[in-house]
Parts: structure tokens; sequence; C-alpha cells
């Protein structure tokens, strides 16, 4: 990271520091903290910078753009064939989390068995909530959908 | 004559060594941040800091930490 760790009186050097921006989101501050024998300096703090823009969560989005691809590889690919639990979370945490645009699975566990199944068969209108079943081109089964409403009724 | 030219030799010591005691590293960076701006989710940024040191002793980078 640094060219040389002693340097002469007049010499220069070099700090090389590096940013990753996989999974980040909008400003980020990333600091290197240099500790040296400098009496009066002993700490300087650099920062680096930047605005880190989700080509992916752009808007306008489709809601059933996530079945295919390029979204398709986070958002459902891993929940091929998995059931309750590890169901939802491969197809559904990533909108129905705290902080998500969403309703958190605490408040989907108040809402009736049929207005759940309708839900998540059929979407919700003019909404980000996609119909996930295989009916309306969802990649969900009636096993796999039965399977999510035991496990959101059950928590 | 001859104890005043040790004197002055005991002096010129005395001077050079404080000279050495006061040999200061300066640490001076040309810039101590930047801004990279927009930046696609994905890319790996780099940034070299540059610095020099402006002081009359040897500069030691005892620690980077980052974070
Ligand atoms: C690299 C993996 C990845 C890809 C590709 C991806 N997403 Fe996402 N998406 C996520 C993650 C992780 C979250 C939840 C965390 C977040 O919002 O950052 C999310 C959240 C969302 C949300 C909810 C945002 C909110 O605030 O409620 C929507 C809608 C969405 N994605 C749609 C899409 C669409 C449409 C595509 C394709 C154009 C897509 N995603 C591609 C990983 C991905
Ligand atoms: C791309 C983001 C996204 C994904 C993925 C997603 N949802 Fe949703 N869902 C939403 C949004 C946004 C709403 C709120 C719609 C509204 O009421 O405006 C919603 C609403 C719902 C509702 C109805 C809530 C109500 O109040 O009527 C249910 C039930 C539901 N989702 C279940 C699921 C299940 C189960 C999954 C996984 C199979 C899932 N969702 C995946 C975005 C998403």
């Amino acid at each position: 990271m640094v060219s040389s760790d002693h340097i002469g009186p007049n010499e220069t050097g070099r700090i090389r520091a590096t940013v990753k921006t996989d999974g980040k989101k909008g400003r980020i501050l990333k600091t290197v903290q240099v500790e040296t024998n400098d009496p009066v300096r002993p700490l300087v703090v650099l920062k680096l910078r930047a605005n880190v823009i989700d080509a992916f969560h752009e808007k306008p989005l489709q809601p059933d753009a996530i079945f295919r691809s390029p979204c398709r590889k986070c958002h459902l690919d891993r929940g091929r064939d998995q059931m309750g639990a590890a169901l939802f979370r491969a197809d559904c945490i990533m909108c129905h989390m705290r902080g998500k645009s969403a309703p958190s699975i605490s408040s989907l566990k108040k809402l009736s068995r049929e207005r759940l199944k309708e839900a998540i068969e059929e979407g919700v209108p003019d909404s980000m909530m996609p119909g996930f079943s295989w009916r309306v081109g969802g990649p969900l089964t009636e096993a796999q959908i039965r399977s999510l409403l035991k496990y959101i009724k059950g928590r | 004559m001859k104890v005043r030219l040790i004197g002055a030799t005991v002096l010129m010591l005395l001077l050079a060594g404080a000279e050495v005691l006061h040999a200061q590293p300066l640490i001076s960076f040309e810039s101590e941040s930047v801004d990279f701006g927009d930046v696609r989710q994905g890319e790996v940024l780099e940034h070299d800091f540059l610095f020099r040191n402006d002081g009359t002793g040897t500069l030691v980078i005892e620690k980077l930490t980052a974070s």
C-alpha cells in the first residue's frame, strides 16, 4: 500500500488506496489512517469519497423484470426448488425487509390467508409486487406457494 | 590556547548533536482527500496519495489502517 516506509528529507512517497464498490449504494466514505514519526502530525487521515450508482436498480423498473435476466440471478435463481423459509429468504426478503418498499414479514402475517394467496399468486396491481404463480408467468408452483403461506402464517 | 580549541570543538560537537536531535520529519500530502464522483456499482476505485518529507529527519510510516 505504501511505496517505502522510510522516506528521507525531500524525498517523496506514495500511498495507494483501493475501494471496492460491490454491494454498496449511494454516498460512501473510506478512510486510511497514516501513523508516522512526524512529531507535529503523528496521524493523518486520508479520505476517499464516491457516489455509487446501482445500475440494476435505477428507476423505472417493471415488477416482473425480476423473473428475467439480468435480474433473476439475484432475485430468483437461489429460490429454485426451495420451500418455506428458504424460499422466502431467496425470493421475497430483498423487498420485504425492514427499510424496503414492501411490508415486512410481521405485517404480512396479519393478513388473511386468502389475501396472502391472492397477492402472491397474482401480484399487486400498480406496484412492484409481481404475480409469482406459474399460471401468470411467475416462477412458483402451487406447492411452493402453499409452503410460503404456511411459513408466513406460522411465524 | 589549547583549552580554547578543545572548548570550541566541544561546542561544535554539542551544536552538531543538537542539530541531529532537532532533525525532524515533516509529512506533507499533495492532497488528503479525493472524490471519485459518480461510479458504477462493482467498480474497483484506486487512488495514489502523494506525499513528501519536508523535514530534516527521516520520516517513518509506522502504520496504515484502512476502514
Ligand atoms: C446483483 C444482484 C441483483 C441484481 C442483478 C438485481 N437485484 Fe434487485 N435487489 C438486490 C438486493 C440485494 C436487493 C435488496 C437490497 C437493496 O435494496 O439493495 C434488491 C432489491 C430490489 C427491489 C426492492 C427495492 C426496494 O427498495 O424495495 C426491487 C424492486 C428490485 N431489486 C428489482 C430488481 C430488478 C427489476 C432487477 C433487474 C433490472 C434487479 N433488481 C436486479 C439484488 C439484485
Ligand atoms: C421486487 C420486490 C418484491 C418482491 C421480490 C416480492 N414482493 Fe411482495 N410486495 C412488494 C411490494 C412493493 C408490495 C406492496 C404493494 C402495495 O401494496 O403497494 C408487496 C406486497 C405483497 C403482499 C400483499 C401485502 C398486502 O398488504 O396486501 C404479499 C402477501 C406479498 N407481497 C408477498 C410476497 C412474497 C411471499 C414474495 C416472495 C415470493 C414477495 N412478496 C416478493 C414487493 C415485492
